[in-house]
């Protein structure tokens, strides 16, 4: 209910209510956008126009879904747009770096994150696109198919391929016996 | 069978083993892990899902790119107008109730809008006010008060579209203008208020009701512009 009274002033352009879904949203919203643009300094210019495009669009929320589902879409969208105008997202065989350089090995759970935020970075645009699309943010190949304008089966082919790039540089953490699982991993599932 | 390849084990991960690619699994233990790993890559992918970071940008860039792109309001603070006016302010509360007033009082004399919509027809609050609301719960409250807020603004930009009242009961553009200021000045006090406390029901419902009767009194001080007279400020 304070959500809704926050957005109704924020679409009446109230700098604090603007400010309050910023604050309340963007470490979610941002991470995404991070993770999908790789590069820091362009995950922050592109962080902005999404806000921008968000706070924008306010005025067609019509509170069917949760604020944060409806702001997640747009910045997905806008996201890969914004990569497109980057010309870092191509056809649909976009080939993945042959990057074999492994990453540091962490067993701290926050590290351990990093280390795979890492790797993602090493993967092509379009190959990490549709890992994070579709491992990460559960879209299905029909919709990332529809976002990246490719087809269904070529978003399963980069995908295969962006698994099996990954496998390799996160060796260190998916190898351990299961016997031997660290206990945040098992609570995975 | 020779080993299965990598591309192949990912896809396994989703996809259901053909019977010849069953078998090899059955019986070795390389592509059986392999095929593990693959998968604890995928459940630790889900995992960074819900993994929050740190905004990419500050507020106070943001914000300056909200107000050049014009989504952030600049009305100037209450502090900036007139002192004259701050009276105003004192009694400029209660005027979005009597406004609220005044729209029930028309309704329940009588008086016809032409084509009003049958939606308002169908719910006289004269009839409403006959018995005392019951709430559930605090939420089912605010869940009426955010329903009434926006039956309200509708109503006050119908009103604001076809709005006879001036014609008997004398407003005019120095009304509206005088309204207008007392309406700007709730807007700019009670958002300063709403910076100190930003859930507060009561701020919200008084600067939400401010801000629409601020929109419909601008198109009825429109309106009543002489002809060739553009609104550009007042």
């Amino acid at each position: 209910m304070a959500d809704q009274l926050t957005i109704r002033r924020a679409i009446h352009g109230d700098e604090a209510a603007l400010r309050a879904l910023w604050v309340q949203y963007a470490p979610r919203i941002d991470a995404v956008v991070r993770r999908l643009v790789g590069d820091p300094d362009q995950a922050a210019d592109v962080a902005q126009e999404v806000w921008i495009q968000i706070f924008r669009a306010l005025p067609t929320y019509r509170g069917d879904s949760q604020f944060g589902t409806w702001a997640h879409r747009i910045a997905v969208n806008r996201t890969l747009n914004a990569l497109r105008s980057l010309r870092r997202i191509g056809s649909s065989e976009t080939a993945i770096e042959e990057d074999t350089a492994s990453v540091e090995h962490d067993g701290d759970r926050s590290l351990l994150a990093q280390t795979i935020d890492e790797a993602v970075q090493k993967l092509s645009p379009g190959a990490r696109a549709v890992f994070v699309l579709h491992d990460v943010e559960g879209y299905t190949h029909e919709e990332i198919a529809s976002e990246l304008g490719i087809t269904a089966g070529g978003s399963k082919s980069q995908l295969f391929k962006a698994r099996a790039k990954l496998r390799t540089l996160l060796k260190h953490l998916v190898d351990v016996p299961i016997s031997q699982e660290p206990s945040h991993v098992a609570h995975l599932s | 069978m020779s080993h299965i390849s990598p591309e192949r084990l990912a896809a396994l991960v989703d996809e259901t083993a053909m019977p010849d690619e069953a078998s090899h699994l059955a019986a070795c233990a390389e592509c059986t892990d392999e095929l593990t790993a693959h998968r604890r890559l995928v459940r630790l992918a889900l995992a960074e899902a819900s993994r929050e970071g740190p905004p990419l940008n500050d507020w106070a860039s943001l914000g300056a790119m909200l107000k050049a792109e014009g989504i952030i309001s600049t009305m100037p603070p209450a502090s900036a107008r007139t002192p004259r006016l701050q009276w105003v302010m004192r009694i400029a509360a209660g005027l979005v109730l009597v406004a609220g007033s005044a729209l029930a009082g028309r309704w329940s004399a009588g008086i016809d809008f032409p084509s009003a919509p049958q939606q308002a027809a169908s719910s006289s609050p004269a009839a409403d006010s006959a018995a005392a609301p019951v709430f559930a719960s605090p939420q089912a409250a605010m869940q009426v008060l955010t329903s009434s807020q926006q039956q309200y603004s509708d109503a006050a930009a119908y009103l604001a579209a076809q709005d006879t009242t001036s014609h008997f009961i004398g407003l005019n553009v120095n009304t509206y203008r005088a309204r207008l200021t007392a309406l700007d000045n709730i807007v700019a006090s009670t958002r300063a208020a709403l910076y100190q406390a930003p859930q507060d029901p009561v701020l919200n419902q008084y600067y939400l009701s401010a801000m629409a009767a601020r929109e419909a009194t601008l198109k009825q001080y429109e309106a009543a512009l002489p002809a060739k007279q553009a609104l550009e400020r007042y």
